[in-house]
């Protein structure tokens, strides 16, 4: 009897589970794409963004007028004004907080909402919020290192390129071929200064696949986030492989000699400094104090964030940045993008202008990103006191779409190094 | 009833039993539950299986002619077959098994052993032991991988060396001897297994002593009369009383120590110690969002796996009802000459476990700089300083900041709405997995709660954004309203999220609830509520408090997840430690990590004292 009576329960729970999954599948088709959580619809990847001379323009672009860059900064204010005074933006920086108490304190009236999240939870949520139909970020403050942004968010027109004429002719146009850039920050070498006073052990990238520096070379592991992934994959692209394979011949007198599976002097570089057994950390500021801490006898040496350099004096660390032969690595360039269906263009590009320093000569909206280790992408900007200026720096050639078609592949090949 | 067996129309009796299956409350809170459960656990899961066999466009440039959105095999074909799978599955899947069972044995055996002492021996110091053995859980894991670092860290990794280190280095040995003494110790499975046991032990400990204190201790004295010894009464008895509690902290702590991320993050790295929770953090972050879920997947297959044996394991047929009719009399068991020993070796355990890592998260949210231990070096400006723009980049002390007094009362909505209602859901599905042990809804149920456990904070969070961020229609009829940016959506996404915890901690309260005092009720014409609020729910309330707690500090805890669905005007206290830390300000991150801590002290102090001296009242009575 109890058996039976638990069939019935089962089959009437069946039942159920059946009408609920027939309801959800026709309301699922409602969703766009479900759990896809890269942007989706489109033309693939390698289509260019749509130059906004040729073809129509969606309503979006019309009413929002994003690419009219004409506007002076009292009009964008008038018509923030008029949109309903407020704007939000999405940031990787902590610092967006403080931008935010500029922006209003230079444009009363306006409301400035800051959100600082990481890159991964940022690019989750906004993906979601834009296919969801509730987008919330108007502005946002991220980094383009794989190209991700440009190549699929940007040509698939969820984030928008904003670029005012005025403020880009004080900008060097490789920077601003494929996004609108804020800040440079660079992952450099960085060696003990109160072990090494007469300067760097190491010069040359090679040095490091010596075996002298086995298992003293601090970085974080390239497999765990997008910024160490593309940082390598930078060194595989390009000019960079020839540039590495050239400086191999300056430091040793001999050609260099690839290795299997390795299809040029940039992936042989990496199997080598794999094989050099370097420390991978959780965080960067965990390198920094590996190799800046006092009082170490033989300290090691370690990339990280250049920012780091701000955090120097304060945590007295002994530290400085090497200038590598034949270069650091490629550069982590911060963007800025608008979020398309934003409800607040005007405003949204009133902070862009504000952000990048705008033309009036007030740069309270750059101020916070302008410190030790990060540098202006304008001419007319000059960098934090105490910086090295970045032309006389060894920096990759950086390009997007090379990173990006790359990504991959040069990712895989770590992996598999172990 | 033979003899009038006939008189009976089947049909009419047909027509009783379905009367009987659809007008019994259980079996109309068991369909509710799988329902419920069908929707938001089932979907979000399916919706990411789909996920993994649809080609995302980021990967159209490793695909050649492949087409965005088309169905593909490409991201289980690489993890499963191909040039990659034993580095990005197999190795890192040993490690994890490894971690898993070690972290399982570890706790579990301390767990239990402090969960025994506290409850059924006459140890001196109780109220005192009790309250601080758990407070290893609310203490970050990071913070304990911390304190593991600056005892054992060794000087080939730069830095400060450890404590342990420096004292070798001081008495004259060479780096290369401490490195090969204390490498293995410092980073790689050891020092995982060990910081994650003395965190994971909690979950042990409050299943345990919730099921121990339950247990008539008369039972055991039977054992005594019949001339046991204690470690026959301790086997014999016991032990296969409390099993399903065990049992349970296995799950939890098993599929915990599988999916966790920090620790091994910290402790491993250093040494490329990796496991398949690294590769599959490492993977989300890196935006190969398919190959994540696709492990995520493969995460709670062996979860279920292990739910599955727990199912064989715990039978139909055994009891363990422990909570009968008859009163619960509790007599202490005597430590006799061991007491003194056992108790000098808990307070060590405690100074060096518990009350170390607290004193130095204290000690460091008072320094100005970060590591300098000196008086000069002391300051409360962290705490209540009025905006210095030398320290801080100016921003106030954590007490003058308007922002932290918001997200203070963010985080004490949140999560206290949440520990409620997630401790009722939880207990009522408890219910149905204990009165349902071996039926298929039974099994159907606790498989279903556990799955959500094992979905990483931020895939979760973003497919509940996306299904909630539009009103729910059915057939043209709205059935839940457009919640994102609600407080309803932040509270479901937890409630949901960390059922696991509630459920398991009701399950096996629940299972040592004697199905004759229902019965007893039954036959008195009460009504299945009238049985769960008057019977069901008063001898449960240890259990319950335990789920309690378990929902509240990992609610209280949680950034990743609350990150995704809440608005940037809704700010937690997790949220602006993260905002701190990010700040380059430590300090200021600690403290908010101390009062997180304070506050979950607090709630689990009153818990414990009012808990206790209700649950007391009640068994007497």
């Amino acid at each position: 009897m109890l058996k039976r009576k638990n069939i019935l329960a089962c089959l009437l729970a069946l039942v159920m589970l059946l009408s609920l999954a027939a309801c959800g599948g026709g309301g699922g088709d409602s969703q766009p794409s479900g759990g896809d959580s890269q942007p989706s619809g489109g033309d693939a990847g390698q289509a260019a963004p749509a130059d906004p001379a040729s073809g129509d323009l969606t309503e979006w672009e019309q009413s929002s007028g994003i690419y009219n860059t004409d506007e002076t900064d009292d009009e964008l204010y008038q018509k923030a004004l008029e949109e309903g005074a407020t704007v939000t933006l999405y940031s990787i920086s902590s610092r967006c907080t403080k931008v935010a108490e500029a922006f209003m304190a230079k444009y009363p009236g306006l409301e400035c909402v800051p959100f600082d999240i990481s890159t991964n939870d940022l690019l989750e949520k906004v993906t979601k919020e834009y296919e969801a139909g509730a987008p919330t970020a108007d502005v946002v403050h991220i980094k383009d290192q794989d190209g991700s942004m440009y190549l699929e968010y940007v040509a698939n027109k969820i984030f928008y390129n904003f670029k005012p004429a005025d403020i880009f002719s004080h900008i060097d146009p490789s920077y601003t071929e494929t996004a609108t850039p804020l800040y440079i920050e660079l992952t450099q070498l960085f060696y003990n200064t109160e072990v090494y006073p007469d300067g760097s052990p190491i010069t040359n990238l090679w040095q490091l696949t010596e075996p002298q520096w086995k298992g003293k070379i601090m970085m974080q592991n390239p497999l765990d986030n997008l910024a160490w992934g593309s940082w390598i994959a930078g060194f595989c692209v390009g000019e960079e492989p020839q540039r590495l394979a050239d400086a191999y011949k300056d430091l040793y007198g001999k050609d260099l000699a690839l290795s299997d599976g390795c299809e040029n002097a940039g992936y042989e570089f990496l199997k080598q400094l794999h094989a050099n057994e370097p420390i991978f950390t959780a965080s960067s500021d965990e390198i920094a104090e590996s190799v800046g801490t006092p009082g170490q006898s033989d300290p090691p040496v370690g990339f990280c964030a250049s920012s780091k350099l701000r955090k120097a004096e304060e945590n007295g660390w002994l530290f400085a940045p090497v200038n590598l032969e034949p270069d650091t690595g490629i550069p982590a360039v911060n963007t800025l993008y608008i979020v398309e269906g934003s409800d607040h263009p005007s405003a949204a590009k009133l902070l862009v202008r504000f952000m990048m320093g705008g033309v009036d000569g007030d740069i309270g909206g750059y101020k916070p990103f302008n410190t030790l280790g990060g540098w202006p992408v304008r001419d007319d900007l000059a960098p934090a006191e105490g910086s090295t200026p970045f032309e006389e720096i060894n920096v990759a050639p950086f390009d997007a779409t090379e990173i990006y078609y790359n990504y991959n592949t040069v990712r895989d090949f770590w992996q598999q190094l172990g | 009833m033979k003899p009038n067996e006939q008189s009976y129309s089947k049909s009419r009796r047909l027509k009783n039993q379905i009367k009987e299956v659809v007008t019994n409350p259980y079996n109309v809170i068991v369909v509710i539950a799988i329902v419920l459960l069908t929707y938001l656990i089932v979907f979000p899961l399916v919706d990411m299986l789909s996920t993994t066999f649809h080609l995302a466009q980021r990967d159209l440039r490793s695909v050649p002619g492949g087409v965005a959105g088309e169905f593909t095999f490409y991201y289980w074909q690489r993890l499963l077959a191909s040039d990659l799978t034993m580095k990005l599955l197999v190795q890192p899947l040993v490690n994890s098994l490894i971690i898993g069972a070690g972290v399982s044995i570890c706790a579990i055996a301390l767990g239990s052993v402090l969960a025994w002492l506290m409850v059924r021996s006459d140890l001196p110091f109780k109220p005192f032991f009790s309250l601080a053995v758990i407070i290893p859980y609310m203490i970050p894991s990071w913070v304990k991988s911390q304190a593991w670092l600056s005892m054992f860290k060794t000087p080939r990794v730069g830095g400060a060396p450890g404590f342990v280190a420096s004292i070798m280095l001081n008495m004259g040995m060479s780096p290369d001897a401490i490195e090969t003494v204390l490498g293995p110790i410092a980073y790689g499975e050891i020092a995982v297994i060990i910081v994650l046991s003395l965190h994971y032990y909690a979950y042990t400990y409050l299943l345990v002593s919730a099921a121990l204190n339950s247990i008539n201790s008369e039972l055991e004295e039977m054992g005594e009369i019949q001339g046991a010894s204690k470690s026959l009464i301790l086997r014999r008895i016991t032990l296969p009383l409390v099993l399903p509690a065990m049992l349970s902290a296995v799950i939890l702590t098993f599929s915990k120590a599988i999916g966790t991320f920090g620790t091994i993050n910290y402790l491993g790295s250093p040494v490329n110690f990796r496991t398949l929770s690294s590769e599959l953090y490492s993977n989300n972050r890196s935006q190969n969002t398919q190959t994540a879920f696709a492990m995520a997947i493969l995460m709670i297959c062996i979860a279920s796996l292990s739910v599955f044996i727990n199912q064989k394991l715990i039978g139909s047929r055994k009891s363990y009802a422990t909570i009968g009719g008859k009163g619960g009399r509790s007599t202490p068991i005597g430590l006799g000459g061991w007491k003194p020993l056992i108790t000098l070796i808990l307070i060590v355990f405690f100074i060096v476990g518990i009350i170390m890592p607290v004193i130095i998260l204290i000690l460091e949210s008072c320094m100005l700089k970060e590591g300098a231990y000196s008086l000069e070096n002391f300051t409360l400006y962290y705490w209540i300083g009025e905006g210095n723009p030398n320290i801080m980049e100016g921003v106030p002390g954590i007490f003058k900041n308007s922002n932290f007094k918001l997200s203070l009362w963010n985080s004490l909505k949140l999560t206290f709405v949440n520990g409620v209602f997630g401790t009722i859901f939880g207990q009522m599905l408890g219910y149905i997995c204990a009165k349902g042990r071996g039926t298929f809804h039974g099994r159907l149920v606790e498989q279903l709660v556990f799955i959500p456990y094992l979905i990483p904070s931020v895939a979760f969070g973003g497919i509940y954004l996306s299904m909630f961020s539009k009103p729910q229609t059915v057939f043209g009829v709205t059935l839940v309203p457009a919640l994102y940016g609600t407080f309803a959506l932040l509270t479901l996404t937890s409630v949901v999220k960390h059922l696991p915890f509630a459920s398991r901690a009701g399950t096996s309260n629940m299972m040592q609830i004697s199905g004759e005092l229902e019965e007893a009720a039954t036959i008195e014409g009460a009504g299945f509520f009238k049985r769960f609020i008057k019977i069901v729910f008063p001898l449960s309330k240890g259990g319950f408090i335990s789920g309690f707690m378990l929902i509240f500090v990992s609610i209280m805890k949680e950034l990743d997840l609350i990150i995704l669905i809440m608005t940037p005007t809704t700010s937690t206290l997790p949220y602006l430690a993260f905002q701190y830390q990010n700040q380059n300000c430590p300090q200021a991150s600690d403290c908010v990590a101390i009062v997180m801590f304070s506050i979950v002290f607090l709630v689990y102090a009153l818990a414990n004292i009012f808990g206790d001296a209700d649950l007391a009242k009640s068994m007497a009575g």
